[in-house]
């Protein structure tokens, strides 16, 4: 736990220095996000700017971007001047930058919206009047408005993103353990001899082509393919299915290549992400499958006179999978690079989709968002493994304390 | 009899003694590597590949087709013709897809070769400094090589290149800086124990200051194991270059890499498959030749891995 705990807390300080990283990269590369084809007048990018504290300081943004602001004002010439960070002087008329006076007078401020302020203290009191805050920076939950399309916030974003990946993303976990482990056991337990052979060629296959290669592959096997196969059994001898099916010509699209939908939609994405992992999880698993067959715990349960079965499922098991508990931290991290392939090939709407198209557009609230959410998703599924293996390998618990 | 000739165990002996002197290290791995067929095969196919991406231009002159030529009778997009020596078909633009896939091999090896350098300087001297160091920092920076390799640098990678991938030199070490993590723990293990033989004792003994130690006999010893594993590193920077040509980051046009050409035909799969096959083809035979020379040379120079 301690040993976990402590990693957590590292990796966390990790994703401050990655959004560092990615904050300077942004500011210090050339180009922006309000420089288009048409750059827009002077004067507006100027204001444009203020709205989005581009005006500040670079430790200044950081800061708001991190920790927020409480308001700023506006000066005699209707522009943003001071920065109050942790609250506002009691005395200062409040307004949104939405509803400010004809006369461009009085000081101004852009409500936020806190998520976790308001999850917080929903059990105990109604805030609903009472918006402290001009930016509530990440540590509340605020990623702040999108620089591209600037009426969305990117919380929407990844309220979207988030559970379309997660609708591939983790039935593609499954299959590949599911598949892999019990390929890997079998492997191992009839090494040398055809079935071996044949489950590592088929984890080799998975894990030298690339996702990016096995993406239209699928989609020509089971979406074209496939689909012309039942329609050439079916449809062309069978008149009746195409009759009720309406679709003439159109085949039957039984397994469709991608785009949000039913299941269905989602079966071509798992198996190219489930694959890419398939192959290691099938290689780790075999090798301690066979470790553990010839220790001498197993050749005594053999000698016992136990059956084959018994022994693989109450003696191999566990070591064998230890080495895919490991594994599972770089798999996560594979699935989520990976997703930034499949949701390009198969048309979905989710994160990595959003990250990409942040990059390319400079959209730098969205990116910094989406890196975030992915970084985040990373160091929780590690501190998950951690502890799992710690649960199943007690020498690491006794060893990480003492550290 | 048994006076006359030597017994088994002796000339067994005699033929051991023979084989230390006469062979040193290198060759044994060199004769375990050829013994290797896999390894074989895949270093002639590795070779064709490569003789291919270096004489790109032949197959321009061959076909008649430059990378760039637009063939207006075979716009928009032609299945294979042989006859007219589109042996893999025209793209969108009636660009001979044979011709670029051989100039996307040639980029992609390329970029993989110069990445892997960087790689390579990167992880030797992350490596060689932690284990030179040992003690505190040595724990410091491993710890962090820990964090790191669980941590997805082709994410930061893709927002560098989005961002400053104009230029392909800056695309060389951003991709070569995403896949040392490996190198560095290899090489830092090696110094380790180099840190504690003998040669290494006596040259500090006579006073060699440390950085000569370091020149004359800790590099010379790391390099040849850290080029194997460039070799191994090598289909990995290829699989990430054509991750980010997939995403439209790194190589630009009028230049193409086969990442770049795949993600072109992915999008058109279903009506084009044949813009697909051979990028496809040729980038999956390359990282499976490149596999399986990287794994022969490891378990060449490395036996007791496995």
């Amino acid at each position: 736990m301690g040993f976990a705990f402590q990693r957590f807390l590292q990796m966390l300080l990790l994703v401050v220095i990655a959004l560092l990283a990615v904050f300077l990269t942004q500011r210090l590369a050339p180009g922006g996000p309000f420089d288009g084809e048409r750059p827009p007048p002077a004067r507006i990018l100027e204001n444009l700017r203020a709205y989005y504290d581009m005006d500040l300081s670079m430790p200044a943004q950081f800061n708001a971007y991190l920790f927020g602001m409480a308001g700023r004002e506006i000066n005699d010439q209707g522009k943003f001047d001071k920065v109050y960070w942790l609250s506002l002087p009691e005395d200062l008329q409040r307004v949104t930058v939405g509803s400010q006076a004809e006369d461009g007078s009085g000081e101004s401020l852009v409500q936020a919206w806190c998520p976790w302020d308001e999850w917080l203290t929903s059990f105990f009191v109604d805030r609903e009047d009472e918006r402290p805050f001009r930016k509530c920076g990440i540590v509340r939950g605020d990623f702040g408005l999108s620089m591209v399309r600037r009426s969305v916030y990117v919380n929407d974003y990844v309220r979207e993103g988030v559970p379309a990946t997660l609708r591939y993303a983790i039935p593609s976990l499954l299959f590949a353990l599911g598949l892999g482990i019990p390929m890997g056991l079998y492997a191992a337990y009839n090494k040398d001899k055809a079935a071996d052979v044949a489950m590592v060629s088929v984890g080799m296959f998975g894990t030298v082509v690339p996702n990016l290669v096995m993406a239209p592959l699928v989609v020509l096997l089971f979406a074209i393919g496939l689909d012309n196969l039942l329609h050439w059994l079916f449809v062309d001898t069978l008149e009746w299915i195409e009759l009720t099916r309406r679709q003439k010509r159109s085949g039957l699209n039984w397994i469709p290549s991608g785009r949000p939908g039913g299941i269905m939609h989602y079966v071509l994405p798992t198996i190219v992400l489930g694959t890419a992992i398939l192959g290691r999880i099938v290689r780790l698993t075999r090798a301690g499958a066979l470790e553990a067959l010839n220790s001498n715990y197993v050749r005594t349960a053999r000698a016992k006179g136990l059956p084959g079965r018994i022994i693989l499922f109450r003696h191999v098991f566990k070591p064998a999978i230890l080495p895919v508990v490991t594994y599972l931290g770089p798999v996560a991290a594979a699935i989520l690079t990976g997703s930034l392939i499949v949701e390009q090939a198969f048309a979905l709407p989710g994160l990595g989709r959003q990250f990409v198209t942040a990059a390319t557009d400079r959209d730098y609230s969205l990116l910094m968002g989406t890196t975030v959410i992915l970084l985040l998703a990373i160091i929780f599924l590690n501190f998950l493994v951690d502890l799992t293996y710690s649960w199943l390998d007690p020498r690491i618990r006794r060893s990480g304390s003492n550290s | 009899m048994s006076l006359l000739r030597p017994t088994s165990t002796e000339s067994a002996l005699n033929k051991s003694a023979e084989v230390l002197q006469s062979r040193s290290l290198t060759q044994m791995a060199i004769q375990r590597f050829l013994r290797n067929r896999n390894a074989i095969i895949a270093l002639w196919i590795v070779g064709i590949l490569l003789t291919m991406a270096v004489c790109a231009p032949f197959f321009e002159w061959y076909t008649g087709y430059g990378k760039a030529f637009q063939d207006r009778n075979f716009y928009s997009g032609q299945p294979p013709n042989w006859e007219a020596r589109h042996y893999f078909g025209t793209d969108q633009n009636g660009r001979d897809i044979f011709v670029r896939t051989i100039f996307g091999m040639r980029i992609s090896l390329m970029v993989a070769m110069v990445a892997a350098i960087v790689a390579l300087t990167v992880g030797i001297l992350y490596g060689a400094i932690s284990g030179l160091a040992g003690g505190r920092t040595d724990a410091i920076m491993m710890r962090i090589l820990d964090l790191l390799i669980s941590y997805p640098l082709t994410l930061i990678a893709v927002i560098a290149l989005a961002y400053f991938g104009r230029n392909i030199f800056i695309v060389f070490a951003i991709i070569g800086l995403v896949e040392w993590q490996i190198m560095a723990r290899v090489i830092r293990g090696q110094v380790l124990s180099l840190r504690n033989s003998e040669f290494v004792e006596a040259a500090r003994a006579m006073g060699v200051p440390p950085l000569a130690i370091l020149r004359r006999h800790i590099i010379p010893n790391v390099l040849g194991l850290a080029v194997v594993y460039m070799t191994l590193i090598i289909p990995e920077v290829i699989l990430v270059e054509s991750f980010l040509g997939y995403l439209g980051l790194g190589v630009q046009e009028p230049n193409t890499s086969l990442g770049v050409l795949i993600s072109e035909g992915a999008a058109r799969i279903e009506q084009k498959p044949w813009f697909t096959y051979g990028p496809g083809f040729f980038l999956v035979t390359l990282l499976l030749a490149l596999n399986f020379v990287g794994d022969g040379l490891r378990d060449a120079v490395d036996p007791k891995d496995r």
